[in-house]
């Protein structure tokens, strides 16, 4: 288990990135410090100087999608080991396949629970006090 | 012909009303009623439209009074009243709109046709209560009542209502 300290949540709506934050909150995860970025290119420039814990993406976005920002992630020294959870609005098990493949933690699709997205990370928190 | 229609509308109400109910269920909390009463006016609600461009030219539209939009997004982001301003409102109007069409359309197209939905549009809007070719259901969460109204005919035969 890591501790999670630092989480970046990405997606080019302001109330999604609102949500998924509101979300980790309710579970536990007040305490960690959260970055926001609205696309994959936005993502890079945040934790390329300083990796994070847990990162959060949507797949449809300008500029640098969710897939893309995902091949690169996984691609990168130093960032390949970082949990990618991929958010999506499509019930769609091919895509969700492939996204595995890529090398993504978990796939959650929307509409999510703070209940879903605990049971999509919670191998990935500590141990409560 | 008459039967089949019957059925896949059926089908559809079954379906939007699934898309409605655990799209609000899981994001705030609240438990979605179907409803057969007509909401006569909207002028005050707040709306919102998305347009549907692939598999094939769609729209869905909300509208919510503004009472119901506050009270759920106060729910969400565990906000108090005088924290929740104006675009708060709109924006998380047009997120769940996002959300229910996006939900509806992945359980209802068949699974290898994809789906591309525009950016939410938040605005004044008509619900076309007179336009026969338009799928309009009013739903209630606590005694407060919203509209979701929507143009599926050119989507119609690229549903599977076998699922």
């Amino acid at each position: 288990m890591i501790k999670i300290k630092r989480i970046l949540i990405v997606d080019d709506s302001s109330i999604a990135r609102m949500f998924v934050r509101r979300c980790l909150e309710i579970i536990g995860l007040s305490e960690a410090t959260f970055l926001e970025a609205v696309n994959g290119k936005e993502a890079l420039l945040l934790i390329e100087p300083e990796p994070v814990d847990l990162l959060f993406i949507d797949l449809f976005m300008p500029v640098m999608n969710g897939n893309a920002l995902l091949k690169h992630v996984k691609e990168t020294p130093g960032l390949n080991k970082i949990p990618v959870v991929v958010i999506t609005s499509g019930n769609n098990k091919a895509r969700e396949q492939e996204l595995m493949k890529l090398g993504a933690y978990r796939v959650v699709n929307k509409p999510f629970s703070p209940a879903i997205l605990f049971s999509a990370i919670k191998p990935l928190l500590e141990p409560g006090e | 012909m008459e039967n089949n229609m019957n059925f896949n509308e059926e089908k559809l109400e079954k379906m939007i009303f699934e898309a409605v109910s655990d799209s609000l269920e899981k994001m705030a909390f609240v438990e979605v009623q179907s409803t057969d009463s007509v909401i006569k006016d909207i002028s005050d609600f707040l709306s919102v439209s998305l347009i549907v461009t692939e598999p094939a030219p769609g729209e869905f539209s909300l509208f919510m009074p503004v009472p119901l939009v506050r009270k759920i997004t106060s729910t969400i982001f565990s906000l108090p009243d005088d924290k929740i301003y104006n675009k708060l409102l709109s924006d998380t109007v047009a997120e769940i709109l996002n959300t229910i069409a996006g939900y509806f359309l992945s359980k209802t197209l068949y699974s290898n046709i994809k789906y591309r939905l525009e950016i939410p549009i938040v605005g004044k809007g008509e619900a076309n209560i007179s336009d026969p070719h338009r799928f309009i259901r009013s739903f209630e969460i606590e005694g407060e009542y919203f509209l979701l109204s929507a143009s599926l005919e050119n989507l119609l035969s690229k549903f599977d209502f076998s699922k």
